[in-house]
């Protein structure tokens, strides 16, 4: 049986999309975005989460069942410690169990026109995976959306078109990407396309460097046909979730002025933005 | 101890009790010099031998005609926070009772004097006219004092006084003087916590015809409301019990009426319009919900929450209501349900329920008690759960007892049931008299037995013996199992089967319990939120929630682990199983991320969501770590600062510090949640 690979699920968030919605974080991605908050979810591997805070052996303390932690020189997994250090960031869900989560909000997804959103990581990497559960939630009438950067095999999205009902689509427009390149922009381009006829939300996330580009942002939102964008200033509450993956990590909170002076600038070319701010 | 016991022995008994009161009336005025306090103060003592009630009439008299009272504010309310009616010892207040102000509003005393005459008992007649001249005493005396103001206001209230209590109100201004008039008169007599009961039914007929014979504007008529309210607050000091703000005044909006029809008026719009504009704690709004709550009343609803007030308190009336029948109130009375105060539902106008009589009752202490006490070894978890509980059921059996209350010849006066039965409202006048219960820090017990049971029985990793000796040294050199109890496994409010089923059992086996202890010779509720949740903490040790000595416990039937979010913990609480009689409140109480206030549709859908599927009662905080611990630093920069603390706002920097390190952390535990 295909195994859908979920970070972690939130429900009732009020950000990803219209209405109430369970946000389900799926693992894997091809890109690394320096200020990805959810590191968790790039790699499609399962790695752990080590909470350092909660080992005692950091505290020069040592609990009777750290002597067969394999930290310690013991078998135990750090996964199975009782005091939570290791956490697996990973949980393998079946289309079935996963489908039971969704549906606990149904009330709610029809009350306020929400539903599911498949986020990440990269969602179209699990496109395969996703088709089962996606045709139960279609018999249900839930509303779906994808928020992908659209870097997926061309393949993956057609699959899941006929069971979305939208689209968040993450640009990657910052200097720091490299992607200015023709392939990065014809794919997008081609795949934007196959989204005609969509409830599509465009965002980008603001780092300072996009000050600097903003006339190849715009060339590039023009070329799409884009006129309305949502601006997410970049944060960093991912902070902690590096430290517990042993990953280095860049800061790159956006600096305010400089986000709302681009926000002018968008508008002065007649390109609606809004600004987003966690 | 010690020292009490040689003051009381050195310092006659008539002293103790001077000072006592004399105390009492400087915290009721603490901008009042002690001297100022010796000399005006006025106290009105018992007086041995009498008949209760014959004593409650001649210190009603002294007081109405003794009272000190402003005439020059937008609305007269004589309530001297000088004077005080002390009460018999051993003789318990009457505390959180809600009139029914629509009938006060339409008594004509000289009709009630009427009715009395056909009364059979001379002496209850008689008491009774002994309220009327004084009430009548005091209005005339309030109305020459207004012949002596020369304003345009002073006029149009000498037209009320003292008019008014002959007639129904004709304008919506009287209807709010008059129920100001009465108000301050129950908390003179030294009632505590009066409700006003439901102000968007009642007011609403006054503002109609005002508006309709083109009396007064919506905006003035706002207006008026805004007097009444700031009147209501402005001796919020006096009138609280315990922590400043705790007042119990609160204004019901919303429910059904006794034709099935949701109130939902230009009235209930315009208090929560008020309350979002004055942002203040005091009194505090409840709003009655159901699933004909029109998206109008939510949306000012949310708005209104949003400011932080912590107002409205949403009671979800349906399975409040249906359980208060299955209970024992009849299916006719329980449309006028109100609250005693916070949360605990009664009858408006017809119950002298006092629903926080007890000490509260603690699952934790008891589980404590039975670990540390017996040195027992358990061969199951389920074993132990069975000792628990026959321990438990003794604590609880210990809680309820009767209790002499005082007696009320002036609510007895305005209560129908009162006048019919020819009894005071305290001694059979009243026809609901079930007196509520309460247990406090209920999810630290079902976390602790959770932990119990997956660490020492089902993961061996710990022996009883272990978790007694961490307790009893705070967990000093027990750490590790320490911070294994906060992160191991299955938690309160997670719908996890199985802390469902738990949690279920234990209050019903409460439910149980309770149902056969009575107080005066009547059944009694349980709710399983109380205030105790700080103070009775103090006095319990570590214990194996992962909770150190003395810290408070849960507040209500709210979560205490950051694993738990709000949809999981309005999920939890709509699985609780509320009926028998656990009806005494179980409020969920959440502080809000403020991704949430910035999207009040969304927040709406997920409110109305929860009242379908069936939580009892919530009330939410906005607030943020970071502004709570810089206000505790520097409260000169947030002086206006509200916080929702038990089942009363207040403002932070009003608090003790116990209750202002609770909500710091509870703010924290729920940002990450």
């Amino acid at each position: 049986m295909q195994l859908l690979k979920v970070t972690s699920i939130q429900r009732g968030c009020v950000y990803d999309g219209r209405g109430v919605r369970t946000t389900v974080f799926l693992k894997g991605c091809s890109l690394h975005c320096p200020w990805c908050c959810n590191p968790e979810t790039i790699s499609t591997d399962n790695e752990i989460f080590i909470d350092e805070s909660k080992c005692l052996k950091n505290q020069r303390m040592q609990g009777r069942f750290c002597r067969s932690c394999e930290r310690c020189g013991g078998e135990m997994p750090i996964t199975a410690c009782p005091l939570g250090v290791g956490e697996n960031t990973v949980k393998y869900h079946t289309p079935e169990e996963l489908y039971e989560i969704l549906i606990k909000d149904i009330g709610l997804f029809a009350q306020t026109g929400g539903g599911v959103t498949f986020s990440g990581g990269e969602p179209l990497l699990q496109a395969e995976e996703l088709i089962p559960l996606l045709q139960k939630l279609k018999q249900e009438n839930i509303d779906v959306v994808f928020e992908t950067t659209l870097v997926a095999p061309t393949d993956a999205l057609i699959r899941v078109l006929p069971y979305a009902d939208g689209f968040i689509v993450d640009f990657k427009l910052q200097p720091q990407m490299k992607l200015y390149d023709t392939i990065y922009l014809r794919r997008i381009k081609a795949h934007y396309a196959l989204l005609n006829g969509k409830r599509i939300t465009n965002r980008l996330v603001f780092v300072n460097e996009l000050a600097a580009h903003r006339e190849q942002v715009v060339s590039v939102l023009r070329e799409l046909g884009i006129e309305r964008i949502e601006l997410l200033l970049c944060h960093d509450l991912g902070a902690k979730k590096y430290e517990k993956l042993g990953l280095a990590h860049t800061d790159c909170s956006a600096d305010k002025k400089l986000i709302i002076q681009f926000n002018n600038y968008l508008k002065s070319k007649n390109i609606k933005a809004s600004l987003l701010t966690i | 101890m010690k020292i009490r016991s040689i003051i009381k022995s050195v310092i006659p008994a008539f002293l103790l009790d001077y000072c006592r009161e004399y105390i009492q009336l400087s915290q009721r005025n603490p901008a009042f010099t002690k001297r100022k306090i010796l000399c005006r103060g006025i106290i009105l003592r018992p007086r041995k031998g009498n008949d209760q009630r014959d004593d409650f009439v001649r210190q009603f008299a002294l007081m109405c005609s003794k009272q000190r009272f402003e005439v020059g504010t937008y609305y007269v309310y004589p309530f001297d926070t000088m004077t005080l009616r002390v009460l018999p010892r051993g003789i318990a207040g009457i505390c959180s009772i809600t009139a029914d102000f629509g009938k006060i509003l339409k008594s004509d005393l000289q009709q009630l004097r009427q009715t009395l005459c056909r009364c059979s008992d001379k002496d209850f007649a008689t008491r009774e006219n002994g309220i009327i001249e004084s009430i009548e005493r005091l209005a005339s005396g309030i109305a020459s004092r207004l012949e002596s103001e020369h304003t345009e206001r002073a006029e149009v209230l000498r037209t009320y006084f003292p008019s008014m209590l002959y007639r129904k109100p004709q304008t919506l201004d009287e209807a709010i003087q008059k129920q100001l008039f009465y108000n301050a008169l129950f908390w003179q007599v030294g009632h505590r916590h009066i409700g006003l009961g439901r102000l968007d039914k009642i007011l609403y007929e006054y503002y109609e015809r005002d508006i309709r014979e083109s009396r007064i504007t919506d905006t003035e008529a706002k207006e008026l409301l805004r007097h009444m309210i700031l009147t209501l607050g402005k001796d919020t000091r006096a009138k609280s019990v315990s922590l400043i703000g705790d007042t119990g005044q609160y204004i019901l909006l919303g429910g059904i009426d006794d034709d099935e029809r949701t109130i939902q008026n230009r009235l209930t719009l315009l208090f929560l319009e008020l309350f979002t504009e004055l942002n203040i704690p005091d009194p505090k709004l409840i709003l009655r919900v159901n699933s004909e709550t029109n998206d109008e009343v939510w949306s000012r609803a949310i708005r209104c929450i949003s400011t932080s007030c912590g107002s409205p308190l949403l009671m979800n009336e349906r399975p409040v209501m249906e359980n208060m029948v299955r209970f024992g109130y009849d299916a006719k009375d329980v449309a006028q349900v109100g609250t005693s105060a916070c949360w605990e539902p009664l009858i408006i106008g017809k119950s002298f329920d006092q629903n926080n009589p007890f000490r509260s009752a603690s699952p934790l202490k008891v589980l404590n008690d039975l670990l540390l006490g017996d040195n027992k070894t358990y061969a199951s978890f389920e074993e132990l759960l069975a000792a628990y509980k026959t321990v438990f059921a003794g604590e609880l059996r210990s809680v309820v007892h009767d209790i002499d209350f005082d007696c009320s010849p002036l609510f007895t006066l305005f209560f129908d049931d009162c006048i019919r039965r020819e009894k005071d409202f305290t001694q059979g006048g009243a026809i609901y008299a079930y007196h509520g219960a309460q247990v406090v820090g209920l999810p630290n017990a079902i976390n602790a037995l959770l932990n119990i049971k997956e660490i020492v029985f089902e993961r061996h990793l710990y022996t009883l013996d272990d978790c007694r000796e961490a307790m009893r040294r705070n967990f000093a050199g027990y750490e590790d199992l320490y911070s294994m109890l906060l992160a191991t496994g299955k938690k309160y409010g997670s719908t996890d089967e199985e802390v469902i089923t738990l949690t279920n059992d234990l209050m019903e086996f409460v439910g149980e319990i309770m149902s056969i202890c009575m107080c005066n010779g009547e059944k009694i509720k349980v709710g399983f939120s109380s205030p105790a949740y700080v103070a009775l903490a103090k006095q319990v040790g570590a214990s194996l929630d992962g909770r150190k000595a003395g810290e408070p416990f849960a507040v209500h039937i709210s979560p205490i682990s950051s694993a738990i979010d709000i949809s999981k913990i309005l999920d939890f609480a709509s699985r609780l199983n509320y009926t028998g009689n656990r009806i005494n409140g179980n409020v969920v109480d959440f502080i809000l991320p403020s991704a949430y206030v910035r999207q009040p549709e969304k927040l709406k859908a997920i409110l109305k969501d929860a009242c379908d599927k069936g939580i009892f009662e919530l009330q939410l905080n906005v607030l943020d770590k970071q502004t709570l611990i810089d206000a505790k630093a520097h409260p000169d920069k947030y002086p206006n600062l509200i916080v929702r603390v038990w089942g009363f706002s207040a403002y932070f920097n009003d608090l003790p510090e116990a209750f202002q390190d609770n909500l710091i952390r509870r703010a924290e535990t729920y940002a990450t949640a």
